[in-house]
């Protein structure tokens, strides 16, 4: 009996049919809405021709370079920073000081916005009002160099992740060499560790960029009312003012698009160089300082690292709390004004209620998804390149760069006509599509880092594919996927501008809410349901680190005792 | 624009030819029992969440047995999805309320609401059924220059009474406006496009006066209070300056002279609605006298269109005691047929203006 044969790449042509249904296809879809001219109207190039034949978005375009530019300037060098001093410094209290750099990312930009409003804004922010007590110059953060500033903030962890993650793994027996041939420190960084790492500073300046250019809520916040312009202001608009305009949105979202491609090649570019300089293995990052946790370097290491998480998180929720215990904010207010209430509302709302439940069940359901999807992308790209394997990864990217109300568009025409509109389902795939594209990229990082040497000896040794990623990839990426499922859960958590768009009376999430209380003005409600989102993800990274960390080693004491 | 005009055109058309078949709506038993057995309502609106939740709490205290479903698509989105869905053969909505004029003629002229006629439509004004048998306007919008009295002078305050009064060098810096990206921020701009002395000249030195232009209303409200932008100018109406006082806040209002009063919330039923027992038992009350009382109420806050119910606010009750307050004056309506025609190109000239 003639036995069937399947094709041997039918694996990852399934991958890439999945990859391709999951975040090719919106964008695909998106593409086409900017030849609709209306709803269920003809096709045409009016808006394409607006967009890429006339000027009309050289200024929004020339604006978003700058500003993008800027941002992955600042944000890459503060990372950079960060990470240097976490990696070769080494203060005291690590651990603290790395989930601190890592919350900015666990707070919604548009929530943090508002916190840095509360506090910055000229007339009555917090911190003016208390620089303005004593006789100190005041800060304006609803200025261009206001926004960039927070909105490097914001983005850093992303970059220190990269960053880092190379830092640690620099095989350090160059550097104990250059030390060896007498060799000091700033001709050690100079000499052996910036050529080493410049593949990874440039792929953070590439993701921080191009996440910047897409960003829409702290400059729309803090820069449009001052009449900013940009191309994600421009995308706004045209989905919001009367007569809605989707098709020149859509055409306005493909410039970010042919960035974010030209950002994409230069990144794989990096990555690719960026392979020469990997270590077999996890080793330990040779120490700069060897004076120990409390010595003075070690010191003001931590207290620059301190800075840096009171102005990136500890302010901003300050300030929401703040807003979350009045009823309004005007400046100045008595401790008499504090009070619950706010939060008591906001748990006895059924639509917060309804919408907490569907946040929660979207962000574990396709987390889960995400990671299995993402690592099968990430495996094949760094494991196993082929044509094939170059254009699931090249799919998997693509989105992005699309703004989250253009990934919305997308779907809608997409799915308008089946029963998944207007369901949970189609947040899933939201989330799905948008965030694809950050979980491949930490992945194939850390695939990268671990070397392929072990694979090859156990495949050697006869080990199956399935036995070499159970064995070896996955514990030794334990770490990544820690930290992936945390990034990737947060992100999911907070999501708004796509599920702004496709959510429904039953299918609300949290952010929408959030979102709502504060476009009826209810900032107080607003910030109350905020903390609630950031109290409930702090209780999921707990229970992360929990599972991934604290279980094993208690088990792993456990059995050494009884041995 | 081509298609708005046309819109526009089959509208006005629409409203003094004999329509299709239009369905008389009253409540009756038989229309509460069958709305009762279908058990909820979904209802798309576009006003403040908290204003909503209380007109439909008023709702269930009369008919407790239906559920409803609040979904938000605030502005113009909200009337981009509804149009999408009918489009693509999705009926989910079963009632829908918007407040811009322009999308509400464009939903109404795609035929996506039921022509009905209230029994009670001989008490509505004529505002209220402009766009009548689809769309009925039940409340009225006064717009109204917010201030916040901490650092706005009452010297200062009574100067705003007057439009032109705002191009005062003293206000320059202070002042907020809005994006006219919704029908609330839209009628003044009509005013100011139409009034002699005003139109584009006005808007530049309105935009010489360094304002911030915020992306909506509440943002707005927010620089207010803070003292950030303590004028709120051309965006803001009496019931959220009523809600705003109400929570203790610093801000008082007064109305332009003239005022500007313009269409409310409309509300219509959408066509093949999933519960249309309930939608119409849904819209029959809201566009009653008790519906009417419910928008007047403390939350909501809403001036009724209903001719014959007199102003119940207790919120417009307790401001007028107050010294600062000053009854309205002369009152201008937008003329709903410029309303139609023109405010996409109205939008433009601001936004080309505002973000130069």
């Amino acid at each position: 009996m003639p036995r069937l044969r399947l094709p041997r790449n039918l694996p990852a042509l399934l991958l890439l049919a999945v990859v391709f249904a999951l975040a090719g296809l919106p964008v695909l879809s998106m593409l086409l809405g900017a030849l609709r001219s209306g709803p269920g109207g003809s096709f045409g190039t009016t808006a394409l021709a607006r967009v890429f034949l006339t000027t009309a978005y050289l200024k929004p375009l020339m604006a978003t370079l700058e500003i993008a530019f800027h941002v992955a300037l600042l944000g890459t060098l503060f990372g950079v920073a960060l990470a240097w001093i976490m990696s070769r410094i080494r203060p005291p209290g690590r651990g603290l000081l790395e989930v601190g750099i890592m919350l900015p990312i666990f707070i919604s930009p548009f929530v943090g916005a508002i916190g840095w409003i509360t506090l910055g804004q000229p007339n009555t922010g917090m911190i003016n009002v208390a620089l303005r007590a004593l006789g100190l110059p005041t800060i304006n953060i609803l200025s261009y160099g206001g926004a960039m500033f927070i909105m490097a903030l914001f983005l850093v962890p992303y970059g220190y992740t990269l960053i880092r993650h190379s830092l640690d793994r620099l095989n350090p027996e160059l550097e104990e060499a250059a030390a060896v041939c007498g060799a000091h420190t700033r001709g050690t960084i100079l000499g052996v560790i910036v050529p080493m790492l410049w593949p990874s500073l440039l792929s953070a300046f590439v993701i921080l960029f191009v996440l910047s250019a897409e960003m829409f809520s702290i400059p729309g916040l803090l820069l449009v009312p001052h009449g900013y312009s940009n191309l994600s202001y421009a995308i706004y608009a045209k989905t919001t003012h009367w007569p809605i305009n989707q098709a020149e949105a859509s055409a306005i979202g493909i410039v970010l698009l042919v960035m974010t491609l030209i950002g994409m090649a230069i990144y794989a570019y990096a990555v690719r160089v960026q392979e020469r300089f990997i270590s077999i293995g996890p080793k330990s990052p040779r120490a700069v300082m060897r004076s120990g946790p409390w010595s003075l370097p070690a010191l003001i290491g931590c207290l620059i690292v301190l800075i840096y998480v009171i102005i990136s998180s500890v302010l901003p929720v300050l300030a929401l709390t703040l807003r979350a215990l009045l009823p309004y904010f005007s400046g100045d207010f008595a401790l008499s004004d504090l009070s619950l209430v706010n939060l008591r509302h906001t748990m006895a709302d059924q639509l917060a209620i309804t919408a907490l439940g569907n946040s929660i069940i979207v962000t574990a359901g396709s987390t889960v998804l995400l990671m299995m999807i993402a690592f099968l992308v990430a495996l094949g790209r760094v494991r196993k390149p082929s044509a094939l394997s170059l254009v699931t990864w090249l799919v998997a990217s693509i989105p992005i760069a699309v703004p989250g109300v253009l990934i919305g568009l997308g779907m809608i025409w997409l799915y308008i006509r089946t029963p998944i509109y207007a369901t949970l389902a189609i947040i899933f795939l939201v989330m799905l599509a948008r965030f694809l594209p950050i979980l491949v990229r930490m992945f194939e990082t850390g695939l990268i880092q671990v070397g392929r040497e072990l694979d090859q000896a156990a495949a050697i040794c006869g080990a199956s594919d399935l036995t070499i990623t159970l064995q070896i990839r996955i514990p030794l990426l334990a770490g990544t996927m820690r930290s992936a499922a945390a990034v990737v859960g947060t992100q999911i958590f907070n999501e708004l501008t796509a599920s702004a768009l496709v959510f429904t009376s039953t299918s609300s999430v949290l952010p929408v809410v959030i979102f709502n209380y504060m476009f009826d003005g209810n900032y107080s409600q607003a910030s109350a349901l905020a903390l609630v989102q950031i109290v409930i993800l702090m209780a999921g990274l707990a229970f992360l680190w929990l599972a991934g960390t604290a279980l094993p080693a208690m088990r792993s004491r456990m059995q050494t005792g009884r041995a | 624009m081509k298609k708005i005009l046309m819109a526009a055109v089959a509208l006005l058309g629409g409203v003094t030819q004999p329509v299709l078949a239009q369905e008389k709506l009253s409540i009756t038993p038989a229309l509460v029992a069958a709305a009762e057995k279908e058990g909820q309502v979904t209802l798309q609106y576009s006003s403040p969440l908290e204003a909503m939740q209380a007109l439909m709490a008023d709702f269930n205290k009369a008919y407790p047995k239906i559920h409803v479903n609040l979904e938000r698509k605030a502005g113009t989105t909200g009337a981009q999805s509804l149009l999408q869905e009918l489009a693509a053969g999705v009926h989910r909505i079963d009632v829908f309320a918007g407040t811009d004029a322009g999308a509400n003629s464009t939903l109404a002229a795609q035929h996506a609401f039921v022509p009905v006629v209230p029994e009670n439509v001989k008490d509505m004004g004529a505002s209220a059924t402009v766009l009548a048998p689809s769309i009925y306007y039940s409340d009225v919008s006064r717009y109204v220059v917010m201030y916040n009295p901490k650092f706005v002078t009452d010297a200062e305050a009574a100067k705003l009474v007057d439009w032109k009064s705002i191009l005062d060098p003293a206000f320059k810096g202070r002042i907020s406006l809005v994006e006219p990206a919704f029908g609330v921020v839209l009628a003044p701009l009509l005013y100011v496009m139409n009034a002699p002395g005003l139109g584009e000249p006005y808007l530049k030195q309105l935009k010489a006066q360094n304002p911030a232009i915020y992306l909506n209303t509440a943002q707005a409200r927010d620089a207010l209070i803070s003292g950030q932008q303590p004028i709120a100018f051309l965006a803001q109406w009496e019931a959220v300056a009523l809600g705003t006082i109400e929570s203790g806040a610093p801000v008082r209002f007064v109305y332009s002279n003239p005022m500007v009063e313009s269409l409310g919330n409309g509300w219509g039923i959408v066509t093949e609605s999933p519960h249309p027992n309930a939608a119409r038992l849904l819209l029959t009350w809201l566009l009653s006298r008790d519906g009417g009382l419910a928008m007047q109420g403390p939350i909501y806050a809403m001036r009724s269109s209903l001719t014959n119910l007199d102003d119940t606010r207790a919120g417009i009750a307790r401001v007028a005691k107050e010294s600062w307050y000053h009854p309205p004056g002369e009152v201008w309506h937008p003329d709903l047929k410029d309303w139609f025609e023109n405010s996409p190109k109205y939008q433009e000239i601001f936004t080309n203006i505002m973000h130069q």
